[in-house]
């Protein structure tokens, strides 16, 4: 990372630390929206960007970490930090078991890519009837007064939310650019660029794959604590859904795959092009349900025809900036 | 004293195609040896064999006496066998250090160390102009050398070159001979090759393997292989003059 990139990411940390001072509460909460997408895009770019695994199904690791310290909480009143601990081991379990399944019996390519579909559609199903969690009801957290903060049991004000997802956008980011320039990120790159290539230098394809798969998922759980904690209610058909799996990668899609920028730009421009659009729209008496989506696909389908590698390679380009 | 590498009777068919028919070799330590032969002689298939890429039928491969058909790629790259692909496999998307980067963290834990010896192997190959670009605009012969820097960063103690020569030119060929010859004499490498050039077959290799429909027909040093005639006739040709 050379100069012109650090003091970049100081000045975005900069403006971003400073934010809840100026901003109003539906700022706060795209920015909040935006950090969460930066961050599960960064969880998932670990394993598609650098170790060229397609995972359409990480909404399962989002549910399973946003119900598993959920369910705690509800039933048991344990905290959320304690609650997390729960959510990882469970995610990176059932990535796990993923990874174990293909990457040992060499269910590889567009058949991993299904696998996951299929785990994260079989739990929305099993969730739904899962009625000590509230099934396709729905589990809902006691929403308590929004003014006191509360770090502990992560109860507080928007702008609490707000830097804990900062924290953890800027943790995810310095986690991956930790890997990505030492050996796990060389070894997850030539196994993304050539498998057979790779092997030949010494590289053990499944370790490492499962080393990729389990950190992106105990990451994106995170994210589900964090989801959970926020929304205060969850329900299987959302958290679960395809749709949200569709939202997490496109941030880095678009942004571009593999890069470290990338995830958070993504999110960012998708924020901003979503929300903008939404809210000049409403002010002149527009109102259009499904704009959102119709934007993501625009914008997915503008930036894969003019820049298939993301926005990032180019604009760091521009910028004279590392990718 | 045993060879470094030993291959007994190993076979292998493809949907009841012998391509390599109860093959033996045996490869001594720090020599240069050649596998020779036509194409579909089963040279490439005998390569996959020993760096276990495909999995034989019969037969058994030792490595320092000790047995490693069965074992995988990776393993056999850290007991010391490296080997370069003779379709070209670069790593596109990275630069061409970070190609080599990726072999030389085998014996190099940390990044740094990495480097610099992949940075030194570049400049010894003549890529070190190179190093900054993206693996996938070399050109064939740049591609090749490529090929040969990686497999020298796991720093192996046997190399398995897959026609590293073929597609280069004869004023390209040359510092390649003589970068194969300096890492056999000064690093102690042995080196087993296929290859078509004859020229450099002959300058390097102290002992030839000749290949032909999957079966050893000739064996033993250079002159001497030159001369039997079931070599001449099913490869070389009668009347070349090398």
């Amino acid at each position: 990372m050379n100069g012109r990139a650090i003091f970049l990411l100081a000045s975005l940390g900069m403006v971003l630390g400073m934010l809840p001072f100026v901003a109003n509460d539906y700022v706060l909460s795209v920015a909040t929206l935006f950090l969460f997408f930066a961050y599960a895009g960064q969880a998932w770019n670990i394993l598609m960007g650098f170790a060229g695994q397609l995972s359409l199904g990480h909404s399962v690791y989002l549910g399973l970490g946003a119900y598993a310290a959920a369910a705690l909480h509800y039933h048991f009143g344990i905290g959320p930090w304690a609650g997390l601990w729960l959510s990882m081991t469970l995610c990176a379990a059932l990535g796990a078991i993923i990874g174990a399944l293909a990457f040992r019996y060499s269910v590889s390519g567009v058949h991993f890519t299904l696998l996951t579909i299929a785990v994260a559609e079989f739990m929305r199903i099993g969730f739904d009837h899962f009625t000590w969690i509230g099934g396709s009801a729905g589990l809902f957290l006691k929403v308590s007064q929004r003014n006191q903060i509360d770090l502990l049991n992560l109860r507080g004000t928007p702008a609490m939310f707000y830097y804990v997802i900062l924290a953890l956008a800027a943790a995810a980011f310095a986690l991956s650019t930790w890997l990505l320039l030492r050996r796990p990120g060389y070894y997850w790159q030539a196994i993304r660029e050539n498998e057979d290539a790779a092997q030949a230098l010494g590289i053990n394809i499944f370790r490492w794959k499962m080393l990729a798969i389990i950190i992106s998922a105990s990451m994106t759980s995170l994210g589900g604590v964090f989801l959970a904690f926020y929304y205060n209610n969850l329900f299987p058909e959302q958290v679960f859904h395809i749709s949200r799996s569709i939202e997490i990668i496109l941030g880095p899609i678009i942004g571009g795959m593999g890069t470290l920028f990338g995830p958070v730009l993504g999110a960012a421009l998708l924020a901003l092009l979503a929300d903008g659009a939404t809210e000049v729209l409403a002010a002149t008496g527009w109102e259009i349900p499904g704009l959102k989506q119709l934007i993501y696909g625009i914008a997915l389908f503008v930036v894969m025809t003019l820049l298939p590698h993301g926005v990032w390679p180019e604009l760091a380009r521009k910028l004279k900036v590392s990718k | 004293m045993t060879p470094l590498l030993e291959a007994r009777q190993v076979s292998k068919a493809f949907r009841g195609l012998r391509a390599v028919s109860n093959v033996s070799l045996s490869v001594e330590t720090n020599t240069i040896s050649a596998l020779i032969g036509p194409n579909g002689a089963g040279k490439t298939t005998l390569f996959n064999l020993i760096s276990g890429a495909a999995a034989l039928d019969d037969g058994k491969i030792l490595f320092r006496g000790n047995r490693i058909d069965g074992l995988r790629p990776d393993q056999l790259c850290e007991l010391g066998i490296a080997r370069t692909f003779q379709i070209v496999k670069p790593f596109s998307g990275l630069t061409v250090l970070d190609n080599v980067i990726v072999g030389a963290l085998k014996g190099h834990p940390r990044l740094s160390d990495a480097r610099r010896q992949a940075d030194a192997i570049l400049e010894h190959l003549g890529l070190g102009a190179k190093r900054d670009l993206p693996a996938s605009v070399l050109t064939l012969p740049d591609r090749k050398r490529l090929e040969v820097a990686r497999a020298i960063a796991t720093q192996p103690k046997l190399l398995l070159l897959d026609e590293a020569l073929a597609g280069l030119r004869p004023i390209e060929c040359e510092p390649m001979i003589e970068f194969l010859r300096e890492i056999n004499r000064r690093d102690g490498v042995t080196i087993l090759l296929i290859e078509h050039v004859m020229r450099a077959v002959m300058t390097l290799a102290q002992a030839v393997v000749v290949l032909h429909q999957g079966e050893v027909i000739a064996s033993g040093a250079p002159e001497q292989i030159v001369r039997e005639r079931a070599v001449l006739e099913c490869y070389l040709g009668t009347g070349v003059e090398i």
